[in-house]
């Protein structure tokens, strides 16, 4: 019975490393499509990437919007009426900057991201290798690292942190709008509070995380859709993986990156 | 031109090839037949580097396929088309840009003239008026049509057809038939053709060869198939459900099965 655990726990650790092994050799691929590649000949494909953008990027806005708002004004809503109550108004712009900028933004659009470009990236690519379409590609001598990955990898790396700035603003902006017209709050205090407390260092973190949220992402999503193997069945869990994969990375992440930051 | 020596492959404890070897002249049409799931796809597949063999070598215009890395193989790949089974067109690009993506990437051609090449390529199957169509707007006989314009888009010197007249009708399988013959005969494109269709294969191939339990049974001129006194060439060539090769298990193995099932 423990020597069974053991050889459990000791085949998944040996699974975990293998492909987290096999994910670190696919962003070196595809990085060298994107540094090396344009020198050799094989210049990146904008065209691709503003649409991967589009894609995986913008259409996710409405709903980062959505729940940026609501973040905004529950933050605002709860912490506001207690430090009024403490005596200590000042403090709240501080707090909700602190909250928002540095965690709250980039963890929930990590988390957004990950169920939207997880589901979408890995089950197009998985679609794409049971229908024989990427043994297409490589038989036309296309690399489909280049051709499918690379653009969808730097779309990625790039509209996640422009979201959670987004997603600042727009949850800074709610809670100033609450906190003036909902808490009697002081509009110009309240806003030399947030600008105040809203140090370089909190936006460069929180970019930081969005960006290491990013590619880790795009790498999960790529690597479960492009090891899919059958059918539409496998098609539809390798999504599944690749979503509570991505979530779960993006929250354990977020958790010691902060730890990491306080320490 | 092509020449597979000793090819093994086992998928999982599945036999598909076992000890198979071939040669195919230049210049000429070879037909591959044999029964479904004997590994006809499979095979071709590994003609173009896209599945590895257990073991054995494959070499195609004086290049060892079974040993070459991804760069080395992409320039025999450049002269090589191949017609997939199931067509593997691009789902989310039309016929035209499917047609056109060969001769975009591996080519340095004016867009006017890839434009027009593909026109050229689509009136040789008969779909030039389906060009803005997506592939999931067309019927799965004329995908295989596109897959194939694609195929010759490049004017390779091999050409790989798997199954190419399937799903056709008749009118349509003989024209492509023809079609076949013709880029063999006017461009001298070596060809190979997996097909069911041995009266198709009859008439335009210069060498049949007939495959089964992960060997070639036989092979020579279709007159010889046709004439041969070997029960199981028979029993293929001329379709009949009755004979040494067996469509079910025997009676007796079913019976067997049946009673281990039961237990
Ligand atoms: N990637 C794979 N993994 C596991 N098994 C496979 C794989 N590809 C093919 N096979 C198995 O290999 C066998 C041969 O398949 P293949 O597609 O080559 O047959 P085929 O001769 O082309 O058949 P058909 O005439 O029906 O097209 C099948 O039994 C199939 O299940
Ligand atoms: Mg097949």
């Amino acid at each position: 019975m423990i020597s069974n655990t053991f050889g459990w726990i000791g085949r998944k650790t040996i699974r975990f490393f293998a492909h987290v092994t096999n994910i670190s050799y696919l962003g070196w691929d595809i990085l060298y499509w994107i540094f090396v590649g344009p020198w050799v000949g094989r210049p990146l494909r904008w065209r691709n990437v503003i649409q991967e953008m589009d894609d995986l990027g913008a259409r996710s806005f409405p709903l980062i919007g959505t729940m940026s708002v609501s973040l905004g004004t529950v933050i605002i809503v709860i912490i506001g009426p207690q430090f009024q109550a403490f005596g200590i108004p000042d403090y709240v712009p501080e707090l909700v900057t602190v909250f928002l900028v540095r965690e709250l933004s980039p963890l929930l659009t990590g988390v957004v991201l990950a169920g939207r470009v997880g589901s979408m990236v890995t089950a197009r690519l998985g679609t794409m290798v049971t229908d024989d379409e990427v043994l297409a590609l490589e038989v036309m001598a296309i690399e489909p690292v280049e051709y499918l990955m690379v653009p969808k990898f730097i779309a990625t790396v790039v509209m996640l942190p422009c979201l959670t700035i987004l997603a600042d603003l727009i949850g800074m902006t709610t809670s100033l709008i609450i906190a003036t017209f909902g808490l009697d709050l002081p509009f110009q205090s309240y806003l030399d509070g947030v600008l105040g407390a809203c140090t370089l260092t909190d936006v460069t973190f929180s970019l930081f995380k969005s960006v290491i949220f990013g590619i880790v992402i795009i790498l999960v999503s790529c690597y479960q859709g492009v090891n899919t193997e059958g059918g539409a069945e496998e098609v539809g869990s390798a999504t599944m993986v690749s979503v509570v994969t991505c979530t779960i990375s993006v929250i354990l992440l977020n958790g010691f990156m902060t730890i990491m930051f306080y320490l | 031109m092509i020449r597979v020596q000793g090819l093994s492959k086992t998928f999982g404890n599945l036999k598909v090839l076992d000890d198979l070897s071939l040669t195919c002249s230049k210049g000429e049409i070879t037909a591959i037949i044999g029964g479904s799931g004997g590994g006809k796809s499979t095979f071709l597949k590994m003609l173009v580097g896209a599945v590895k063999p257990d073991s054995g070598e494959i070499w195609v215009d004086g290049s060892p396929i079974h040993a070459l890395e991804d760069l080395a193989l992409n320039d025999v790949r450049r002269k090589m088309g191949v017609l997939f089974q199931q067509a593997a067109l691009f789902k989310s690009i039309t016929v035209a840009e499917n047609v056109a993506l060969p001769l975009v990437e591996n080519t340095d051609l004016d867009e006017s003239v890839v434009a027009i090449i593909v026109k050229m390529k689509l009136d040789q199957v008969g779909l030039s008026d389906f060009d803005q169509y997506l592939p999931s707007q067309l019927s799965s006989g004329m995908q295989r049509l596109v897959g194939l314009a694609r195929a010759i888009a490049l004017d390779p010197k091999i050409v790989l057809y798997d199954a190419p007249t399937a799903g056709l009708d008749p009118i349509a399988a003989s024209a492509i038939s023809k079609l076949i013959k013709d880029l063999n005969q006017v461009l001298g494109i070596t060809s190979i053709l997996v097909t069911h269709d041995i009266m198709g294969a009859v008439e335009i191939a210069d060498h049949m060869a007939l495959m089964y339990q992960g060997r070639i049974l036989h092979q020579g001129s279709p007159e010889e198939l046709l004439a041969s006194p070997e029960p199981s060439v028979r029993q293929f060539m001329h379709g009949d459900p009755d004979g040494p090769i067996q469509f079910r298990k025997s009676r007796e193995e079913y019976e067997k099965a049946l009673f281990e099932e039961a237990q």
